[in-house]
């Protein structure tokens, strides 16, 4: 298996974005993943809308056709997480393939890597803090720094409670309660806040 | 007269005249990004409404003017194309069916 931490997935990402920025002249902030897939490697980007084909929206990164495609889920924050994840499988897997490794194989670990590289990308590191440096105080709430971190970067409240645990930046409880929340709101009712489980 | 089909050349055109991504040009034009990147990729086909927006956004000649509205006969079937998307996708889902 090759050895990849999620460390390193997410210094790619800021890496790919650096590279992203000297190619067109300028920081672009929120990043649009699709950008930086065409710019960096000509990979085309297809959106397909909401309910455009059968079934739950998807997003994948095709290898042997050369593109990704994004199938909304009517949530942009989220399609554009999902796309950042596909450009990740682009930068981090795509020599596996070529090399001719089966690319199924330690699956679990290149999904986490990849979504570590969509979240750096969407949120990079010096961005994210040196914004949160002139808008956030050290008294404000976690909830203020996930909601402006949101607002910022166009990412769900999950995706930027992620990050922000990751960085140290809010306590892991702030995350569990925005994990709780979204569950909440896609299953339905289940076990309170508070309970063993959260 | 070019051979490109209108994808590639509307592709081309937003690089080279432009400079700016698909979200850009379309707010440019004034459709949704998500329909130009379908038009560039050669799934969807663009109507001659907007194939004459997009002439007039992108400020192209008389001459690329006509050239882009011939493409659209160069261009193979968009629904062959978009049949090959749906094949594409049906194999990732059952790909990851498989895994689970």
């Amino acid at each position: 298996m090759e050895y990849m931490s999620t460390e390193f997935a997410g210094l790619q990402a800021e890496s790919d974005y650096n590279n992203f920025c000297s190619m067109v002249g300028r920081r672009q902030s929120p990043v649009f993943p699709e950008d930086i897939a065409e710019t960096l490697w000509g990979i085309p980007t297809i959106f397909l809308e909401q309910d455009a084909l059968e079934g739950d929206a998807i997003a994948y990164a095709s290898f042997e056709n050369n593109r990704i495609v994004v199938e909304s889920c009517g949530y942009e924050p989220r399609d554009r997480f999902s796309n950042a994840h596909e450009v990740g499988h682009f930068s981090l897997h795509k020599y596996l393939v070529e090399l001719g490794e089966v690319y199924d194989k330690h699956e679990h670990f290149r999904e986490k890597q990849a979504d570590a590289y969509a979240s750096a990308l969407l949120m990079p590191k010096d961005q994210l803090v040196s914004f949160l440096d002139s808008k956030a105080g050290l008294l404000d709430s976690p909830e203020y720094f996930i909601a402006i971190t949101q607002d910022k970067f166009l990412v769900s409240k999950v995706a930027a409670s992620i990050r922000l645990e990751n960085l140290g930046l809010i306590p892991v409880e702030n995350l569990k309660r925005s994990v709780w929340d979204y569950e909440r709101s896609v299953n339905g009712e289940r076990e309170e806040w508070g309970s063993e489980r959260w | 007269m070019t051979n490109k089909n209108v994808g590639e050349l509307l592709k081309e055109h937003r690089k080279d005249k432009l400079g700016v991504s698909v979200r850009e040009a379309a707010l440019l034009v004034g459709v949704h990004y998500t329909y130009l990147s379908r038009i560039e990729n050669g799934i969807s086909e663009p109507s001659d409404e907007v194939l004459d927006k997009i002439a007039k956004k992108y400020k192209l000649s008389q001459e690329e003017t006509t050239e882009l509205f011939v493409s659209v006969k160069m261009t193979p079937s968009f629904e062959a194309a978009l049949k090959g998307l749906k094949e594409e996708r049906a194999m990732e889902l059952m790909f990851r069916k498989k895994k689970k």
